[in-house]
């Protein structure tokens, strides 16, 4: 059976659990694992170290063949029609091959993408993954002066009631940061960090509800996003949603 | 720092698990206490196990984080778990027991200095809790040693809204642990001599025999201090806040005891007595502080109250006292017993006002006040105790006797008690500007005066005589006239130059300065300018200006890095110098004064220059340097000096201080910390001094003239020479950490001297001509300290630690050399034999702990 004939009929799970809110990353696999960050002795899953993850490697052109049945959720052009899906498009390559690989070993339990995901193997998640990083995200109309409470929040935090700015670690317009660091201090892994322009609302509404109510938070990056959204309300999360899905794509 | 506190910091560092969470910085100058712990919990920390927190220093990347300036935090400790209560607290806590003992020369002071080890049960507890939803909070905390070495700290609040706190503290502090004073009564008002040693009656060899037989006793000062504070908010505005603190201190410490100095064999008496420490000082606070949008404000009361419970010292003299004329004329009486009139009650009352407010400039202007008083009242006491006559009868008319009862009565006092007051103000005005991102300029004038009021007249109204019975009436025993008084009726004492009133010195200060900071990319500039005017009253000089220009350079490596330059030149100079300011406060002053037929003898040299009031060029350079190497380690150094040249011929002429470190650090892991040090320090310091003519004394003061011969010179160079090292390891395996120390200090100091001719030397000793040399007997003080422990997990909740250490010394000191054979040097009788030469000594504890 070929991958494509593999995945097509699962492609509405996948599309599913890509939204799910239950994530555990992992390691990339080329490097060394993502060490548990800590072991709870109730059965939760473990924390996840996603510190020291590196930059994954795949074939772009490999995963463009093995992406059909993606695209049926994902949009061909790895924007994704429905609101309520995530884009894919422009995504780090690592971010993306986390996630797959955090249905695949349970990290991030999900009924519909596991069966998905079991089909495929780890060059097939570096192969997607380097595809969908290389695909350029929908551009969206913009407001020329945005002055609302998302605008600010995404901009500036609210130091008040403890919560950073968005653009720290997700790029002045959402765009994701790049930035390789300086040769002897400590580098951040961005790479593992999604970038949120082009992303539609109802999708930002769920992932920001799933951070805090904890059912997201199994990796560091997890736990850094916990104590972000701590301090937001419903409204904080409505207007910061709908201020990022009318960010420019660059 | 002096060489017993750095060893009391090597045995604290070394104890600990090296990487147990920083100190507690949270509390302020305000809450009445800084530092909680000792040597067995230097941090007060309280952590038996002390793993590395798994969340690590960030959960953005899992590297060291570093300072600003470029040194790498201590990897931080792994919180104990928080347990979950009904009521929606969250708690920890740790509670453990042990045993502490010592062995080899456990009884060497350098070894017990300020741990106090001896065999021990010792405990420790640390228990938290707090409540999210309010933000209520309390902990409590503490680590027993021993009953000398303990501390207990309970700090409960919510957040935002208020905190109290309460501790306890016992802290010791071991003065000898060889002493042996002949007296009875040791830790009391009165020394007494024991049966055998009859007061100012007895002979050399008894003294030594009974000094020989004396027991060995350890003296030390025990600190207790205690206390209670608050702090709240009122409104959204206004804070308030109140402590209160009380610190005790008992104990016996080494003490004088003269009866005249007994340079002239046979004649006065030295003894090293002990005296008693019983005091207590109250601390209290009470503030209000506003914050507002433009206006800030503080204002507070500050009162500390001063108690001595034992504020004056009895001792009898075993020696018996002989006058310089020899044994045809024996002093008139027998002069026995002595007395010290110590520290006195002292209250103290601050009232502190502080204003600010925002200006433009991204500016701040600030206006300080402060008014206060310290206040002395006790009741004085009698100038002697001596019994009978007192002084030297050498013929009728020649009589230089007093009556001793007519000096041992308060009614000898112009006063029954001491109204010694000195008022202080200030007020500081100062300005701070940073108009720019790239530059900012300040500017302050700081204004200061202190008002003594203190006027004691020594008057005795019993005799109409000025002056004051010196040491005891011995003086007056053993020189003929040298009782310490001025008579204007009679002729014996009418020329005599004796001090007959305090000195209420005082003074006022001003102080302008001028500076301004840049900020240029990775180097920031930094230029200040003062000019501090001082202008002391009854001293040598009645103004001082000093100009001071400080410059600082500071670049930022791209790695994190910082360099750092500053350099320091101070000039300071004054008007005409007056060697002797001190009339009006002695006899001459007062009607009724005799001139001498030659003359007043010269109260010293017009060459000399105290050293505080000394026309004085000084320069400061220092540079240091934190280089981070990669990720893990840091190398870094420093080096400085401070040069200071005075302007005198006599007095202190230069001091020279340099010296250095090179530090490693490196923390590969969260698992693993090394460090390395090594540290030289150096000082120089020189003065010259000439002695006076004693055959020749008469009223000229000039250097080079007959009362100071420039052959009478002599010159000293005090030269110290201070190395340090240190290596230590932190190693975590699994639930089981290691950590080990080692550090070495090696200080030696040498106090060389030079002369002209034996003129220099005291009439005294010139006959000791050839023994004399250039230098006295090197000190030095060398220690090997090794330190080590483990800590492990014995299961879900107990914990273990063993530590030990183990320290090897070296001392030798000339101020003790001989005092190993005897005490009693003719008519001088020491106490104290002096720290142990040679000592290997080290302490073994174990303690369980128990996690909640």
């Amino acid at each position: 059976m070929s991958i494509t004939a593999r995945l097509s009929s699962l492609a509405l799970p996948l599309l599913l659990a890509v939204c799910s809110p239950h994530l555990a990353a992992q390691s990339t696999g080329d490097d060394a694992s993502a060490a548990p960050a800590s072991e709870s002795s109730n059965a939760l899953p473990p924390i996840r170290d996603l510190r020291s993850v590196s930059a994954v490697q795949g074939d772009a052109q490999a995963g463009a063949g093995k992406s059909e049945v993606c695209a049926a959720c994902h949009g061909q052009d790895g924007n994704a029609l429905v609101p309520d899906f995530p884009s894919l498009a422009g995504q780090p390559a690592t971010y993306l091959y986390l996630q797959l690989r955090a249905y695949k070993d349970e990290s991030r339990p999900n009924p519909i993408m596991k069966p998905l995901v079991d089909m495929l193997d780890d060059q097939d998640f570096k192969d997607l993954a380097a595809y969908y990083a290389t695909l350029r995200p929908r551009a969206t109309a913009t407001e020329s002066v945005d002055t609302s409470a998302g605008h600010t929040l995404f901009t500036a935090g609210d130091p008040q009631r403890g919560v950073p700015a968005c653009q720290g670690c997700h790029g002045a317009v959402g765009e994701g940061v790049r930035d390789a660091g300086i040769p002897g201090r400590p580098v951040v892994p961005w790479h593992t960090y999604p970038a949120l322009a082009g992303q539609q609302a109802p999708y930002i509404v769920a992932q920001l509800k799933a951070y805090q109510s904890g059912e997201r938070a199994f990796t560091t990056n997890a736990r850094i996003m916990q104590g972000v959204v701590h301090g937001l309300s419903e409204q904080d999360i409505q207007e910061v949603a709908a201020y990022l899905s009318r960010l420019p794509v660059e | 720092m002096s060489k017993s506190s750095l060893v009391c910091l090597c045995i604290g560092s070394m104890v600990l698990p090296l990487a147990a969470g920083a100190a507690d910085p949270s509390n302020s100058g305000r809450i009445t206490d800084l530092h909680f712990g000792n040597a067995l919990d230097l941090r007060g920390w309280g952590v038996a196990l002390d793993l590395p927190a798994q969340d690590g220093m960030s959960l953005l990347h899992p590297d060291m984080l570093r300072t600003p300036s470029g040194a790498l935090y201590p990897y931080p400790g792994e919180p104990l778990a928080m347990q979950q209560a009904d009521n929606g607290w969250l708690y920890s806590g740790s509670f453990g027991g042990g045993y502490a003992t010592t062995f080899g020369d456990d009884d060497s002071l350098w070894f017990n200095q300020y741990s106090d080890w001896g065999d021990d049960f010792i405990a420790q507890f640390s228990f938290n809790m707090e409540h999210p939803e309010t933000g209520r909070f309390a902990e409590f905390r503490g680590t027993h040693q021993n009953e000398h070495n303990q501390f207990y700290r309970l700090r409960a609040g919510q957040a935002g809204r208020y905190r109290v706190e309460a501790f306890y503290r016992d802290v010791p502090h071991l003065i000898s642990t060889n002493a042996r004073p002949i007296w009875n009564g040791v830790g009391t008002q009165a020394l007494t001599l024991p049966a055998g040693l009859p007061p100012g009656a007895s002979t050399v060899a008894q003294v030594t025999a009974a000094s020989l037989a004396a027991t060995r006793r350890t003296l030390r000062v025990d600190r207790t201090r205690a206390g209670v504070s608050i702090e709240g908010e009122l409104s959204r505005r206004f804070t308030g806040y109140a402590s209160l603190a009380n610190e005790q201190r008992e104990g016996t410490r080494l003490w004088g005891g003269s009866m005249f100095f007994a340079f002239i064999p046979g004649t006065g008496g030295v003894n090293e007595t002990v005296r008693p420490i019983d005091f207590s000082t109250t601390d209290t606070a009470l503030g209000l502080r506003y914050v507002g949008e433009v206006w800030r404000a503080n204002v507070s009361y500050a009162g500390s109250f001063f108690r001595n419970r034992k504020d004056r010292l009895d001792y009898e003299s075993p020696f018996t006292l002989t006058t310089v004329l020899g044994p045809a004329v024996p002093p008139a009486g027998v002069i026995s017993h002595g007395q010290f009139s110590l520290e006195p009650d002292n209250d103290y009352h601050n009232l502190r006002i502080e204003l600010s407010r925002q200006l433009g400039w991204n500016g701040t202007l600030s206006l300080t006040a402060s008014g206060a008083t310290m206040r002395q009242n006790d009741d004085l006491l009698a100038p002697v105790t001596c019994t009978g006559i007192g002084g030297i009868f050498i013929a009728p008319g020649v009589d230089y006797t007093f009556n001793c009862a007519d000096w041992n009565t308060p009614a000898a006092l112009s006063q029954r008690t001491a109204d010694a007051r000195i008022d202080t103000q200030m007020v500081d005005l100062r300005a701070v500007f940073r108009p720019t991102s790239s530059f900012g300029w300040r500017a302050s004038l700081r204004h200061y005066e202190e008002d003594n009021k203190t006027d004691y007249l020594a008057y005795n109204p019993l005799t109409g005589q000025y002056g004051y019975i010196s040491e005891n009436g011995s003086q007056g025993s053993v020189v003929p006239g040298e009782t310490g008084i001025f008579d204007p009726g009679n002729p014996l004492y009418a020329s005599y130059v004796v001090p007959i009133r305090n000195v209420p010195f005082e003074y006022t200060q001003t102080t302008a300065e001028l500076g301004a900071d840049w900020w240029l990319g990775r180097h920031s500039f930094g230029a200040t300018y003062s000019f501090d005017r001082n202008e002391p009253e009854h001293r040598e000089r009645t103004r001082i200006d000093e100009q001071r220009l400080m410059l600082s350079w500071l670049y930022r490596l791209r790695t994190g890095g910082t360099l750092r330059l500053s350099y320091e030149i101070a000039d300071r100079t004054g008007d005409a110098y007056n060697h002797d300011p001190y009339h009006a406060f002695k006899s001459i002053s007062l009607p009724g004064f005799v001139m001498p037929p030659g003359g007043l003898t010269a109260h010293t040299t017009s060459a000399m220059r105290k050293y505080d009031l000394s026309d004085r060029r000084q320069e400061k350079v220092r540079a240091i340097m934190i280089h981070p190497v990669g990720l893990a380690a840091t190398v870094s150094a420093t080096v400085y000096g401070n040069y200071n040249d005075y302007d005198a011929a006599i007095g202190r002429r230069g001091t020279w201080t340099t010296g250095g470190t090179l530090q490693w650090d490196y923390q590969p892991t969260e698992k693993t910390t090394l460090n390395a040090y090594l540290g030289y320090d150096y000082s120089h310091l020189r003065i010259a001094n000439v002695a006076d003519d004693e055959g020749n004394l008469g009223p000229d003061p000039s250097l080079g003239g007959p009362v100071y011969p420039l052959a009478n010179r002599w010159t000293e160079d005090d030269r110290e020479d201070s190395y340090n090292a240190g290596l230590s390891l932190r190693q975590v395996f699994g639930q089981q950490v290691l950590d080990i120390g080692y550090s070495f200090v090696y200080t030696q100091g040498e106090i060389g001297y030079d002369y002209d001719s034996l003129g220099a030397v005291a009439g005294t000793q010139q006959g000791l001509g050839g023994l004399i040399g250039n230098g006295f007997p090197a000190n030095y003080y060398r220690l090997h300290a090794l330190d080590a422990g483990l800590s492990t997990r014995l299961g879900e909740r107990w914990t273990a630690r063993l530590s030990a250490r183990y320290e090897l010394g070296r001392f030798s000191d000339f101020h003790y050399m001989g005092f190993a054979d005897q005490l009693v040097y003719a008519h001088r009788v020491y106490t104290d034999v002096g720290p142990t030469r040679r000592y290997d000594a080290g302490m073994v504890a174990l303690m369980f702990n128990y996690q909640l």
